[in-house]
């Protein structure tokens, strides 16, 4: 066990903010429609296998393609397909719309056990895949082409929710109830599966008692390592934690596959056991749906495919809120309302656009303010701190106060590259010497600046021009790694 | 005044003041602007504030100085404020940017640094040399090499030697002298007592003599993360240990390590002025090198030249050197990769542009 230690420099450690879920697991009712995105997960799209008018059972597969990198996705109700929509940008793949029918019996996995000690390897992966399971994390090899290497290249496996992010679901209840027993028989079934890889459990070492329960669950397994981390910022990123727990150097720019490490967040090795053991295909996540634009922020049981607004009004969202995908840092702005909650979901933060007015806000107490600095009240109080989408400020240039640097996980100069972008000297030198491909895109020097400016922005403009131009990381990378799964990285010729 | 600001902002004869309505409107309102994603949350602290806070560290020391040397202070404060703020606005509306607000900490420590006996035309003259050629000629706030504030000092410093140097008002009276405790100690080897050096009894600049309130104001600065320790400590700390060793081997010139920590314009400098982020290297190792070098400089320039004082040309000289500093350090510790160009037979990196992971860094589609 690493208990306390410090993994990596820099990083940021959130105070614990207003608006977080409450203990508790609601369900949201089946939605009246659902969309079912052909693209969820590890990585491509699949194709559809149903069209308008076809009548679906609930887990029903609805589109696949044994061709590309993804994995089956499902029919999340019982329903009738209304429309198959092409998608709007390139990669995305359409949806699939299914008008909610009353409910019918759900279609299990032909083939699971629980007895699932007598399946082979082989039978666990094709379960997961057909499941859907597969598609999660960075995807879990498979006999099928469900990710980027095979099963018996994998090296490792790593379990990780360390609490790190502003919001995120809460262990106790991801894991609570009879879902903690599910997650340590889940954690044994994909060791199986991918040909008794050791197992590293990463998690919040705030959660006491769940580190105590899982400790005795997993004491005299061998192969399964259980590292209760300090939940600072970004320890959940692959490049930040395969070093720190696995001693191994990172090939930046590549995935944690490329490498044999399979990662994957606590409750994929739930859905794991429930496919495996229960049959049950991939068709509901628990979705923290929290924030301070929530009335009542809550753990949810939503129906893959059910649109955000319905989540929206189970949480009570108000007006005038942002809703973003699992990371207020780096996760995407949902915009539309109708846009479908997938497998990909682990929470939706609800931020007000705007933060508290008032008069000279440049010299306001700051009871409620997170951050780097102490130059507010709070930093000498226990007040949960609140969050919206405001800038908090104006844009200023920079004054090279040095807290990007501060807080840069990666060690490179995050306020120096974004001065050469800004100035539009994309030189190879900024690879070179400056190491621009080490950004791992956590976003920090963007969260703590106070001259308010997209460094990270910046630091990623510099990195897409300069691979426009022919410069990149990748011979260093190749030279110092030996790299599994390359052939498969590129995108597929469909 | 929200109206009030709107019209006359729509007026077609005031729109060159608009940096002006823009400063007032953002500093009394604050800015409706939202963050544009990744990351939708951002850090509360923001450049006004982050300037208020040297400020706040500032004011024992301008408290200290209108007891000290009464009102006057106070006036030339504010001259310091009208004319740097008057270059500062004026440079806004020419460039049709911002006001930034760098110039509320340079037009306070610049007066700070002055003997609390110039005449007011000397403040509006060495306030608007500094802003102008210490800083808008360098493009403005962060692109500036050498502290504005220092280099307006130092303009007036060599164009009026004797307004600078002979007139020192003994704090808390109106009686004049022409010593300073650096002086003393040149002229006869005359060491201040300590006390009289912390509290403020004894004559210097303005901004100077209340040292207690300094270190408290300096650290609390530090404390807030708003300054670094590494410059004020391996400032001080090389002050302390090159005078102790030239006070042993030249005891006639270099003076004893606590008077020289203590006298002069070190706790001011160290503090507020040599730990200024865009004038000082930024890398950790450089800022040790900027530290000790500047305490190098300052007790060779106290003991070994025609001047009394070397606090303020030491930050300047340094200053120029700081980029040189930075990069030799960038040099020595981000050692060269081996880079490929188009063509190399290396397959492209995972984050192809059709998948998500790269741009999370590897953490997968998922989170």
């Amino acid at each position: 066990m690493i208990r306390g230690r410090r993994p990596f420099s820099g990083g940021y450690r959130f105070s614990r903010f207003q608006g977080q879920p409450a203990a508790s697991l609601v369900a949201l009712d089946a939605p009246r429609r659902v969309i079912i995105p052909l693209r969820q997960g590890f990585r491509d799209a699949a194709k559809s296998l149903v069209g308008p008018g076809d009548a679906v059972a609930a887990g029903q597969v609805v589109g696949a393609d044994e061709a590309r990198l993804c994995s089956p996705v499902h029919a999340s109700v019982a329903g009738v397909v209304e429309e198959v929509r092409a998608s709007d940008a390139g990669d995305a793949g359409g949806t699939i719309v299914i008008r909610t029918a009353p409910s019918g019996p759900l279609k299990k996995l032909p083939g699971h056990s629980p007895r699932w000690a007598d399946l082979s390897g082989e039978a666990i992966g094709d379960l997961l895949y057909r499941a859907g399971v597969a598609a999660l994390g960075g995807g879990i090899p498979t006999r099928h082409r469900s990710a980027l290497i095979e099963p018996g290249e994998v090296e490792a496996i790593l379990v990780r929710d360390t609490g790190s992010e502003m919001y995120c679901p809460s262990l106790s209840v991801v894991l609570g109830e009879e879902r903690l027993r599910a997650f340590v028989e889940g954690l044994l079934i994909l060791q199986k599966a991918l040909r008794g890889a050791p197992v590293h459990v990463a998690i919040d070492r705030r959660e006491s008692v769940l580190v105590g329960r899982l400790s005795r669950a997993l004491s005299g397994r061998a192969g399964v390592a259980l590292h209760p981390l300090e939940p600072r910022y970004p320890q959940d990123f692959d490049a930040v934690l395969v070093p720190a727990l696995l001693g191994r150097p990172f090939p930046h720019g590549y995935a944690a596959a490329n490498i044999g490490v399979v990662t994957l967040d606590c409750q994929a090795v739930v859905h794991a056991y429930e496919a495996v053991a229960e049959g049950k295909p991939l068709i509901e996540r628990i979705v923290a749906l929290c924030g301070p634009g929530c009335r009542r922020p809550v753990h949810a049981r939503v129906p893959v495919g059910a649109p955000l607004a319905d989540a929206a009004r189970l949480a009570g969202a108000g007006e005038g809120v942002r809703f973003v995908k699992n990371s207020t840092l780096t996760g995407p702005k949902l915009a539309d309302p109708q846009v479908p909650i997938d497998r990909t979901f682990a929470a939706v933060v609800a931020l007000p656009e705007r933060g508290p007015a008032g008069l000279l806000p440049f010299a306001r107490p700051g009871f409620r303010e997170d951050a780097h600095s102490r130059t507010f009240l709070s930093c000498l109080l226990p007040t949960a701190r609140a969050a919206s989408a405001s800038l908090k400020g104006e844009p200023r240039p920079c004054v090279s106060c040095g807290y990007c640097q501060d807080v840069c996980p990666a060690g490179i100069i995050p306020h120096l590259l974004y001065k050469y972008v800004a100035k539009g000297y994309f030189e190879d030198l900024l690879a070179t010497e400056l190491r621009i491909f080490d950004c791992i895109g956590c976003n920090l020097c963007s969260y703590v600046c106070p001259s308010k400016i997209g460094v990270a922005e910046h630091v990623r403009i510099g990195q897409d021009r300069l691979l426009k131009e022919g410069v990149d990381n990748s011979a260093d990378i190749l030279s110092s790694f030996v790299l599994k799964g390359l052939d498969s990285s590129r995108p597929s010729a469909a | 005044m929200k109206p009030l600001l709107e019209k006359a902002r729509r007026n077609r004869f005031l729109k060159p003041m608009e940096p002006v309505f823009d400063a007032l409107e953002a500093a009394v309102f604050g800015s409706d602007a939202t963050t544009a994603g990744g990351p939708h949350c951002v850090d509360g602290l923001d450049i006004k504030r982050y300037m208020t806070v040297v400020i706040a560290g500032l004011t024992p020391a301008v408290l200290a100085a209108v007891w000290a040397f009464g009102v006057r202070s106070l006036a030339m404060i504010v001259v310091s404020y009208l004319f740097g703020g008057l270059v500062e606005v004026g440079f806004a509306m020419a460039r049709k940017k911002h006001i930034h607000e760098g110039f509320l900490v340079t037009g306070l420590i610049f007066p700070l640094t002055l003997p609390p006996t110039v005449p007011l035309w000397v403040v509006a003259v060495g306030v608007v040399v500094g802003t102008l050629f210490g800083k808008e000629m360098f493009g403005g706030t962060g692109r500036n090499i050498f502290n504005p504030a220092l280099v307006g000092r130092l303009f007036v410093t060599i164009a009026f030697p004797s307004i600078m140097s002979t007139a020192w008002q003994i704090p808390g009276s109106d009686a004049i002298t022409t010593a300073t405790p650096l002086g003393m100690y040149k002229t006869s080897q005359a060491v201040t007592a300590l006390t009289d050096l912390l509290v403020g009894r004894a004559t210097g600049s303005m901004g100077e003599v209340f040292r207690v309130g300094l270190i408290a104001g300096g650290l609390f600065v530090i404390w807030t993360r708003v300054s670094e320790w590494r410059i004020p400590l391996s400032y001080l700390g090389s002050v302390a240990i090159l005078s102790a060793a030239g006070h042993r081997f030249a005891p006639a010139r270099v003076a004893p390590p606590l008077f020289q920590l203590f006298a002069g314009g070190l706790m001011l400098g160290a503090f507020f002025m040599a730990t200024d982020p865009v004038t000082s290297p930024f890398t950790k190792a450089g800022k040790w090198v900027f530290g000790t070098m500047c305490g190098l400089l300052t007790v060779l320039i106290r003991g070994f030249s025609g001047y009394v004082e070397g606090v303020m040309f030491s930050i300047v000289i340094m200053n120029g050197l700081a980029p040189l500093i930075d990069h030799i350090v960038l040099k020595a510790t981000f050692r060269p990769r081996p880079r490929a160009k188009a063509g190399a037979p290396a397959p492209a990196p995972a984050h192809c542009g059709s998948c998500a992971c790269g741009r999370d860094g590897g953490r997968g589609g998922e989170r």
